[in-house]
């Protein structure tokens, strides 16, 4: 299966609601419906690097999308940890990582009750083609290549949300 | 089957790197930090005594360092961060790791094949400028010299031979 299909926008999810009094149809702008009106959202951002952790959670922000709480984690098993006692809407990781690099973090993720059907997008400097079908194969729904902008994280963000079910 | 540090030793086809390093450098700070850098002119050599390096193993083996004074590599973390240069404390070595890592990452992604083919370490950051860096590499070192906020910055590829 190619996983990279996961990435197409699906129809906006609860995480959404509906405003009722808007008249004309809506433009669609990167991926997802201005209708409708955003519930803040949890996120979880993996990253050994605490100053680009920063940079993600100010970037989601920026893109417009509504943060409610943001658990940070320095590798993937501090963040299996922090999804054993807490729920989350989207987990943003980094691939090279210690102790536990981002792939093998997603592949440990299905037996984390709290973690089945959260969306996973990495972001990294990783720019290699098989490591990023790597990535998506283990369950990634998303792919951001360092630098980035905060429109690149509304860009691939935006739509894994929208299609959380 | 032939590395490219190979391939460069035998027919020295590797001029355009340096402008491929000024362009990864600068897409990072613009992206990342929302600056823009510009070629400095060549003159005295300025004091940099924060230094980051990444190491490139694989198709291409060798070190990226990106080089600057202090004053600047803590407002390159403020801007990272989003807080005044003043707030900023321990985060300087992370930030300049990162700018570094990014700026060999965007590199490497431009050069067909080195994406696939290197990999790269975890930053090393060296604070301070008393030191001598002893290459073992016989290979060219590109270098690029840019200014960041009118202040000097030197982005290095240094080849393995």
């Amino acid at each position: 299966m190619d996983c990279r299909s996961a990435q197409v926008l699906s129809p906006p999810a609860d995480i959404f609601r509906s405003e009722r009094k808007r008249t004309k149809p809506p433009k669609r702008s990167s991926g997802y419906r201005n209708e409708f009106k955003r519930v803040p959202i949890r996120a979880l951002i993996v990253d050994d690097s605490s100053v680009m952790r920063k940079i993600v959670e100010r970037s989601l922000r920026q893109a417009g999308i509504d943060v409610s709480d943001v658990f940070q984690a320095g590798d993937g098993a501090e963040a299996l940890a922090i999804l054993t006692a807490n729920k989350v809407d989207l987990i943003l990781c980094d691939i090279n990582m210690p102790v536990m690099d981002g792939l093998e973090f997603i592949q440990q993720l299905p037996g984390v009750e709290n973690a089945k059907g959260i969306p996973v997008v990495m972001i990294t400097t990783e720019g290699s083609e098989a490591r990023v079908v790597q990535a998506l194969s283990c369950g990634a729904r998303g792919y951001i290549r360092k630098p980035f902008t905060p429109e690149q994280v509304k860009e691939h963000v935006v739509p894994v949300l929208a299609g959380k079910s | 089957m032939k590395t490219i540090n190979q391939v460069l030793t035998a027919d020295g086809k590797h001029e355009n790197w340096a402008p491929l390093i000024e362009v990864a450098a600068k897409e990072v700070f613009e992206l990342m930090l929302s600056c823009e850098l510009t070629v400095a002119a060549t003159a005295e050599e300025p004091i940099l005594d924060v230094t980051a390096m990444v190491g490139l193993a694989g198709q291409l083996s060798g070190v990226m360092s990106v080089r600057c004074n202090t004053k600047a590599a803590e407002l390159m973390t403020s801007k990272m961060l989003g807080v005044a240069p003043d707030k900023v404390g321990p985060q300087v070595a992370d930030a300049l790791g990162e700018i570094a890592n990014m700026v060999a990452g965007n590199f490497k992604n431009k050069i067909s094949g080195l994406a696939e083919g290197c990999m790269l370490s975890p930053p090393t950051v060296i604070i301070g400028n008393d030191y001598n860096l002893h290459s073992m590499a016989d290979s060219p070192a590109f270098e690029v010299s840019l200014l960041f906020e009118a202040m000097p910055i030197l982005v290095s590829l240094q080849i393995a031979g």
